[in-house]
């Protein structure tokens, strides 16, 4: 654990300040926060689901067992990520705090990676120097980078042996094969990734099954009527119909008397670790209770990883960095800054 | 252990603890900043912890375990600024930044915080919070001690505590570093018990806590060397009280040298206006058998006899005032007869055989400590009086320079000294003395369990105040802030203090005195 507490910022992040800067680039003094949006993208692409890997019906989780499993030798970390959105006149930038953090013995340690990126629509801007990015899509172009980032910094940090959970589903279209490689790379770590998804509208399940289509308005709303707290769905598979590789395991779980949440995990994650879910469906379960946020449920690893990824993003003073700069800001900002 | 320094907010600095804090830093601990070549040095003001993943009490409600790391807690500290170490010098003040480590303050860090002299009595820093009071410590568990600063002594003091609460102890303390250190000499008045009567005696304990405080300033219990207890010819101090019996001299009023404004301190239960007529009746009583030289009938008994004889001429007196003007003046029947009674009781006290009259080179003495017992049956007028006379001979020898050796007064348990118009004659004189005292090097300690009964005129010419356990809006009155609850939970010997020229000590502990303190007193 001794690669924790600490704070990196990428190679390119100090670099790219000082090219804003030279550029005379000024980025406006208030940032919007920023949430990836993948509900567009996914995870497999052109899925089908397969409702045979348990019996249609509720399923009730163990608190109990998953403290149990909690207070075991067994290692706990999870993921989130925080963005800043700087929308200037020349381009828009993104600082980006990716955390991971680690369940140790009476604490929690952290890890962070700051990264900082520039995209710009004006090509000859772009030309002037290779860290300001020349792009059509910014938003696509952002996300490239952030699943990258992402990616290495998990694959790289996430202790061997162990459970992590990440904030954010499954990714998929463009960017699949990022997931793919991520996943394989912390099976062969031993790592046992499992993916949480709130507030969607996707219908994986009541859009494919005959007796619930046109019901609900979407697979929370199924599951939200058909779950009591502290109960789950059965397990679904997703199979992307052109490659059976391409396939993830999630169910809906409800903790609390609000909207559920999806729990997903990769079909080869499920394939080398499907003896062990039901038992990390009930650490699931523990954790929500532990957080006993209502409100906005999530788990208490997330939501510790989610604060450090704030806390470090707070400590960056991008208009301070960049006072020396000229770029204009748009109208809102300047207004309302956001 | 290492605090971050988060800010200022209202004019304090706040931090908050990293990892390696497992604890609390309590109120009145020392913390140091560095930045460079600055040093800041801050005094702990308010302390508290916060629970940095704030757990839900959901799963402790469904009786389920919480995780470990939820429980971890962070200690938040609120300090006041106290002593910057810099090399500025363009007239602007140091940031204490953000992010700044701090650490637990050394000795040598404390006493250029508190300003504190190279000599002076030893005292212990202490801390309190949430009803408990702590010695400071260093990193090493060395405990932290400053030196209150002798000219202290010569500024007045007051001492308050309630029975109990260690302010005799503390007193015995600084009148043996008075005596042992400064080489002056200890004048003080015993009202009750035996309580400064064995002062020659090393104290005796077998407290760890005690003999750790010892050795940490290097010292044992020893008893002072040059120590007499005077007491009323017509008492007895019992040797089964234990005070050593060689040690004790009685003493004795002596009609030829008695300041005749003393006698007023005899009179209970008389108008201010008839009291003042017996000083010049005696006056001339007095210069007429000086005249005479007849030195047989040169006694109390026979002024007493004089004064009854005024009956027969109806109550007619000669009087002679202070500016040596003859008079003559007829006394009320009923002032006549109260003032007679009074003159009968103490007649005892006066001309006693085999006694000393006790004079001001008696007392004026380095390193002599002298108590006054007047812990018997109307001791109080009989000490009042010896008390006056003394302070005026006193007073007298130091502003003719007849002596140089610096002097302690100790009033213990004014209350009970001040509680007749005698003491509080005498203690009219104090204010002359306490206004006078540092040029003259005479000081004054008034030890009482509440600060109301040190007269109004006195309380303002004193410049220290040490409260151990008391009444804390008393307290504040006195300058002092601190809370009644941390009032309240004042240990034995821990006490709130504004000292003269250390005003950032707010609470010390004073150790055990190493003379005249018993095993059950320090229980």
């Amino acid at each position: 654990m001794e690669n924790f507490n600490k704070l990196f910022f990428h190679p390119s992040f100090n670099d790219t300040i000082e090219e804003l800067s030279r550029l005379n680039v000024q980025l406006p003094p208030n940032p919007s926060y920023q949430e990836m949006d993948f509900h567009l993208n996914t995870y497999p692409q052109n899925g089908k689901l397969i409702s045979k890997i348990e019996d249609i019906k509720s399923y009730s989780l163990s608190p109990k067992k998953g403290e149990k499993l909690a207070r075991s030798n067994i290692t706990l970390c999870a993921y989130d990520e925080s963005i800043n959105k700087f929308s200037g006149l020349e381009g828009a930038a993104f600082l980006t705090s990716h955390s991971l953090i680690v369940h140790h013995k009476n604490d929690y340690l952290p890890l962070n990676l700051l990264t900082f990126y520039f995209y710009t629509r004006a090509e000859s801007f772009s030309k002037n120097s290779p860290l300001i990015k020349y792009s059509q899509d910014p938003e696509t172009d952002s996300k490239k980078d952030y699943v990258n980032d992402r990616h290495k910094f998990i694959v790289d940090n996430t202790p061997n042996n162990s459970i992590l959970f990440v904030d954010g589903p499954l990714i998929g279209g463009e960017i699949s094969s990022y997931t793919l490689k991520l996943n394989n790379e912390l099976l062969k770590k031993n790592v046992v990734p499992l993916f949480f998804v709130k507030n969607s509208n996707s219908n994986l399940v009541t859009d494919n099954i005959e007796e619930l289509t046109g019901n609900y308005n979407s697979d929370m709303h199924w599951a939200y009527r058909s779950l009591k707290t502290g109960e789950r769905t059965n397990l679904f598979k997703y199979v992307d119909q052109f490659n059976e590789r391409n396939a993830k395991i999630f169910c809906y779980l409800k903790a609390f008397n609000v909207s559920p949440q999806r729990v997903e995990i990769h079909s080869s994650t499920f394939e080398k670790h499907s003896n062990q879910l039901p038992d990390l469906l009930d650490l699931v379960y523990y954790l929500l209770l532990v957080q006993g946020d209502l409100k906005n449920p999530q788990i208490r690893s997330i939501s510790i990883a989610e604060k450090y990824a704030r806390a470090t993003l707070n400590l960056i003073d991008i208009d301070k960095l960049m006072k020396s700069s000229g770029i204009i800001p748009t109208m809102n900002q300047e207004r309302f800054g956001w | 252990m290492t605090w971050i320094v988060l800010g200022e907010k209202n004019g304090k600095i706040m931090l908050v603890s990293k990892n390696n804090v497992t604890g609390l830093l309590p109120k009145g601990s020392y913390l140091t900043v560095e930045d460079n070549d600055s040093k800041f040095i801050l005094r702990v003001d308010g302390t508290y912890q916060q629970e940095p993943y704030s757990p839900s009490p959901m799963v402790i409600d469904m009786d389920l375990s919480p995780l470990n790391p939820d429980q971890k807690c962070q200690n938040i500290i609120t300090a006041y600024r106290v002593k910057d170490i810099s090399n500025r010098s363009d007239g602007l003040i140091d940031y204490i930044k953000p992010q700044l480590l701090a650490r637990r303050s050394n000795q040598e860090e404390i006493d250029l915080a508190l300003g504190a002299t190279g000599t002076g009595p030893q005292v212990f820093i202490a801390t309190v919070h949430s009803g408990q009071n702590q010695l400071l410590t260093d990193d090493e568990n060395k405990l932290m001690t400053t030196r209150l600063p002798n000219d202290m002594f010569f500024h007045q003091m007051l001492i308050c505590g309630k029975t109990g609460s260690g302010k005799t102890v503390a007193t015995k303390y600084l009148a043996q570093y008075f005596i042992e250190e400064l080489e002056g000499a200890v004048l003080a008045i015993n009202v009750k018990d035996v309580d400064f009567l064995k002062m020659d005696k090393p104290s005796v304990t077998n407290s760890p806590q005690v003999l750790e405080e010892w050795k940490t300033l290097g010292q044992k219990a020893s008893g002072i060397d040059n120590f007499i207890v005077y007491y009323p010819a017509n008492t007895n101090i019992r040797p089964t009280k234990g005070v050593t019996q060689d040690v004790c001299q009685r003493i004795t009023l002596n009609v030829r040298e008695i300041e005749p404004e003393s006698l007023t301190g005899l009179l209970q239960g008389i108008t201010d206006a008839g009291a003042q007529n017996l000083p010049n009746i005696f006056r001339w009583w007095q210069e007429d058998k000086i005249d005479r030289g007849n030195e047989e009938d040169f006694t109390f008994s026979n002024f007493v006899k004089y004064f009854q004889k005024a009956q027969d001429d109806k109550y007619h007196f000669r009087t002679l005032n202070s500016r040596g003007d003859e008079l003559e003046i007829t006394l009320h029947a009923g002032t006549y007869n109260n003032i007679l009674r009074n003159l009968d009781n103490v007649v005892d006290f006066f001309d006693n055989e085999n006694a000393k009259s006790l004079d001001y080179d008696d007392i004026l003495q380095h390193g002599k400590m002298s108590v006054i017992d007047v812990a018997s049956k109307n001791g109080v007028q009989f000490g009042s009086i010896v008390l006056r006379h003394l302070l005026n001979q006193i007073v007298s020898a130091k502003s003719e320079q007849r002596s140089t050796v610096p002097i302690l007064i100790i009033i213990d348990e004014v209350h009970q000294f001040y509680n007749s118009n005698a003491s509080n004659e005498a203690l009219g004189d104090l204010d002359t003395i306490c206004r006078t005292g540092r040029s003259q090097k005479i000081g004054v300690i008034f030890s009482s369990q509440n600060p109301t009964d040190i007269p109004r005129g006195l309380s303002s010419v004193i410049n220290t105040k040490i409260f151990f356990k008391s009444d804390a809006a008393a307290a504040k009155s006195h300058g002092i802030l601190i809370s009644s609850d941390e009032m309240e939970s004042l240990k034995k010997g821990f006490a709130a203090a504004s000292i003269h020229e250390l005003p950032q000590l707010k609470l010390l502990k004073f150790p055990m005195a190493f003379a005249g303190v018993f095993e059950k007193e320090v229980k």
